[in-house]
């Protein structure tokens, strides 16, 4: 494939030339092609330069304004002239017609140039303000930034890299968080940084829209300085300045600057000022020998961690209490941590056992060799609050029966129950449904060798229980109707791995049956709780290898999955039956 | 409540028809063989044999006298036109003449009892059908004696199919005709006073039957289904006055659901269906409270006085070891 030939039929380019030595950087020019176009586009002259690596079209051509100094900042064009024309993330392109590609690739080149060019506003450079301020030249390394931006300027904590861990250059920023910013202390990104020491910072909320320097051109300080006077409040600038004032003498300095979105949110940006000796801060001294550098912030506020990562905000003030985290209970508590929810209460009494390390969510990560095994409870309020910054998690080791009163209701939005205790179980269910709460309850377990799983929403005052399950027009028997596994049957433990020895996959079971549980969970969360029973039906093949029989329930059921809001429901059970 | 459900079953066992198939087939097949041996040669052909009665709806249970009722239809191949009721009614009871059976005419067909030492062993019911031109069912040969005689239209090939779809599903099939023989068993011990038609009790079970199978493992329950099948029937009797010492009377209609449409209670008085209402309704009650009750032994004392000793009553000692089913490990966990 001639690609000069392509690019000179290209209807927007009018000139097209070959560079041999253009060096792309970050790439060997071996391997590319690269070539300087004079294209216009809505009558205007573009002068781009182009790369196209050997592998395209599976990487598309890097393109950049030759003379990008000569434009102000905009919208999906870094610092340096490179120019953000698609988004890779999802994308599909039609690799056996690598011309139409590079056609195409040019054609959107010069739609986003010519969209950000002309829009008077810059509304999409505001949009992602931190993309072209972090496309400025750095020695910077990322930086964990914990703040949440607000109209009150506040001092920061910031951790530096003395120890030079990194073996960077210079000196840099490891953290910049706020003092209270409501992550769990034990997130791990916090908790690592109690070695390192600790310096201050400044957040500062400015009120309006920053341009920032155009491409090529930067900032002083006496530029930072001024961009503050004219985009803050009198109030805050003092308070900001009071707070740089009491900051001693260093080589390095760093700020937190927000401003404003078009739409909604904050832009949240940070700058090193660095020296190579010591002075007062910036704000105080604006001395222009600062070097000033765009600070590469990974953001871990709320906000934007729950916004970003598809879970919710709005469950973030939700309570739910878990009783019963083995499997199915404990791999629910993290899928209802990283849906965003904001408290978990967790109750089992528990310890990890070795026979849990390929069945529970935890492994064997807290079973040592001092201790054994710790509660399944600590350890896995542990690990979320380890692992997920904004769910506070409480541990309990009461059991079922000792919690069976009217206010577990009232504590939480949701309780979820899977003990494997069904006798407790079916108590619980009678008080919840004789106390009238409008609480839902959610009942999970799963029936053994795989078979298959089920949870069951139980909210009053409808008619539909637990108990209904158990209740056949021949009244109460102790086997659950849905169940999989015949009745009648001598499951004994030790082979049934209900227990006691490893299932093949039973880990694949649980986490299925966990989430058969946390989706009624979120669907109650949301207000969509009605009484419904769902189950999953897996293979009946190790079951049958184990000499056993599935239930008529399972043989009539073609599908792999049951949802059933009406048959379940017993008019002759003993809790919410209606007639007898 | 308690669980009886097999102590129905072993009820259904004592009471359901013992000599059913070979024995009775057989019997069939030599009446049907002499019938046709011995017709004189001016009757007309035999179009075809029906198979009538419980035997064909599979509710026939023993008879309490073992006296075994065979019901056998048999179709000429002529019309009404060709020949007179009697005529033919005759002719076929000669044909069934033998020296150890005496056939007699009765106003809907022509009876045969077969005896064995000295007692009744079982008689044979046996119609005498003509076809009709519409092909409605057939006509059938009505009366005792020719001033009484006349061409009844009738569709016993109907009727054995409109019973034998009650439902669509084998278990509710199974469960609707135990319940007949449950209700015909209840009969034979309740009624004797009069002679309560069984087709009335069938009709009755089949317009109200409510099944009880359970949605998930499909399981018959009996006694729910009989009760809730009986309460029904209940509400179907009508009061249609008092009478002299002011009690009040009712009325049970069925009709045939085929040709003729007959209310198959024709024949009985106010006061024989008052007394059959008054001993369905003492067995809803007792149904009822069997239902309720906990122990087994105990339900199966109750029932047991509606159906006889033919309902089993489980000792305590089975009943104790039944109660190791009130724990249960299912095999599941969380």
């Amino acid at each position: 494939m001639n690609y000069q030939d392509i690019l000179n039929s290209h209807p927007h380019i009018c000139a097209v030339e070959y560079l041999p030595d253009y060096k792309e950087r970050g790439y060997d020019p071996q391997t590319r092609k690269s070539f300087r176009l004079h294209a216009k586009y809505n009558g205007h002259d573009w002068h781009l330069l182009i790369s196209i690596a050997e592998k395209f079209p599976f990487y598309l051509p890097s393109i950049n304004i030759e003379n990008v100094e000569n434009y102000p900042a905009m919208g999906h064009v870094e610092w340096n002239g490179h120019i953000c024309y698609k988004d890779s993330q999802g994308l599909a392109v039609s690799f056996r017609e690598p011309e139409t590609v590079l056609r195409a690739c040019i054609y959107e080149a010069l739609r986003t140039l010519h969209e950000n060019y002309s829009d008077p506003e810059k509304k999409e450079l505001q949009r992602d303000f931190k993309s072209y301020w972090e496309s400025f030249p750095s020695d910077e390394c990322k930086t964990t930034c914990i703040v949440n931006p607000n109209a009150i300027p506040k001092e920061l904590i910031a951790y530096r890299d003395l120890k030079n861990k990194r073996k960077t250059k210079i000196p840099s920023c490891l953290a910049i968080v706020e003092s209270n910013s409501e992550a769990n202390e034990s997130y791990h990104l916090l908790s690592s940084l109690k070695d390192n020491r600790k310096e201050k910072s400044i957040y500062i909320p400015l009120k309006k829209a920053v341009i920032p320097p155009p491409p090529k051109d930067s900032w002083n300080a006496t530029d930072i300085l001024n961009l503050i006077k004219t985009h803050s409040s009198q109030t805050t600038q003092e308070t900001a300045f009071e707070i740089a004032g009491k900051q001693r003498w260093s080589k390095f300095f760093t700020l937190i600057l927000s401003h404003p979105k078009p739409e909604e949110g904050h832009n949240i940006w940070g700058i090193a000022f660095h020296r190579k000796d010591t002075g007062k801060h910036p704000l105080i001294t604006p001395q222009d020998d600062w070097k000033i550098s765009p600070l590469h912030l990974k953001h871990h506020n709320k906000e934007y961690l729950l916004q970003r990562s598809g879970a919710s905000t709005n469950l973030d003030n939700k309570k739910i209490a878990i009783i019963g985290c083995g499997s199915v209970g404990g791999g629910i508590a993290f899928q209802l941590a990283k849906a965003g929810v904001g408290e978990l209460h967790l109750f089992d009494f528990d310890k990890l056992e070795p026979e849990n390390i390929y069945r529970h969510v935890l492994g064997g990560l807290y079973i040592d060799n001092i201790n054994g095994g710790y509660p399944k409870v600590l350890a896995l309020k542990w690990n979320i609050e380890m692992n997920i910054p904004y769910t506070k998690v409480e541990a309990y080791t009461s059991s079922l029966l000792e919690l069976s009163n009217v206010d577990m209701f009232s504590k939480y939005d949701t309780v979820i129950v899977a003990t494997g205790d069904f006798t407790s179980e079916l108590f619980f269910n009678s008080i919840y449904k004789k106390s009238g709460s409008q609480t839902p309850i959610i009942y999970t377990w799963q029936d053994g060798f795989g078979i298959g799983g089920h949870a069951i929403s139980v909210v009053n005052p409808n008619s539909g229980c637990l108990e209904c399950l158990y209740t056949r027009p021949r009244g109460f028997e102790p086997h659950m109707k849905t169940s999989f596994i015949k009745q009648g049957q001598t499951i004994s433990k030790h082979i049934g791995g209900c227990a006691g020895v490893f299932t093949p996959y039973s880990f694949l079971d649980a986490s299925e049956t966990s989430l058969l549980a946390t989706r009624m969970t979120l669907e109650a969360l949301h207000g969509k709780s009605r009484n419904e029973i769902r189950s999953w039906l897996g293979s009946d093949a190790q079951l049958k290898n184990e000499g056993y029989n599935s239930s008529e329930w399972y043989e009539n059921n073609s599908t792999k999955f049951i949802q059933d809001s009406k048959k379940y429901i017993a008019s002759n059970c003993a809790v919410c039956g209606k007639n007898d | 409540m308690a669980n009886v459900q097999s102590e129905f079953e072993t009820f259904h066992d004592n009471i359901k028809l013992s000599q059913e198939n070979e024995i009775l087939r057989k019997k069939r097949e030599i009446l049907k063989k002499n019938l046709q041996d011995n017709l004189p040669e001016d009757a007309p052909k035999i179009d075809k044999f029906l198979l009538q009665g419980s035997y064909a709806i599979y509710t026939g249970i023993n008879p309490p006298n073992d006296d075994y009722d065979i019901d056998v239809g048999v179709v000429f191949d002529c019309t009404k036109d060709d020949y007179k009721a009697m005529k033919l009614k005759n002719m076929v009871k000669d044909a069934l003449e033998h020296t150890s059976r005496t056939p007699k005419i009765k106003t809907p067909c022509i009876t045969v009892q077969y005896k064995k030492n000295g007692e009744n062993d079982y008689h044979v019911d046996m119609p005498v059908y003509v076809k009709r031109e519409d092909e409605d069912g057939y006509d059938l040969a009505w009366g005792k004696s020719p001033s009484t005689e006349s061409w009844e239209q009738s569709d016993p090939v109907g009727l054995v199919d409109k019973i034998n779809s009650v439902s669509e599903d084998d278990a509710e099939r199974a469960q609707f005709r135990r319940i007949v023989k449950y209700l015909k068993a209840w009969k034979s011990k309740k009624i004797t006073s009069f002679n309560l038609p069984s087709i009335g009790l069938t009709l009755g079970a089949l317009e109200n039957f409510t099944p009880n199978i359970d949605f998930y493992d499909k399981k018959p329950n009996d006694l729910i289904a009989m009760r809730d099948t009986v309460k029904s029937m209940l509400n179907y009797f009508i009061c249609t006055g008092q009478d002299d010492n002011g009690k009040w009377l009712y009325r049970y209609e069925i009709s045939l659901p085929v040709t003729p449409n007959n209310n198959v209670f024709q024949k009985l008085t106010d006061k024989q269906i008052t007394s059959f209402k008054e001993k369905l309704e003492t067995l809803y009650n007792a149904l009822d409270e069997a239902k309720k009750e906990s122990l087994p032994e105990i339900a199966c004392e109750i029932l047991q006085k509606q159906f006889g000793d033919d309902f089993p009553i489980p000792t305590k000692e089975e009943t104790a070891k039944a109660s190791v089913l009130s724990m249960n490990n299912t095999g599941s966990s969380s």
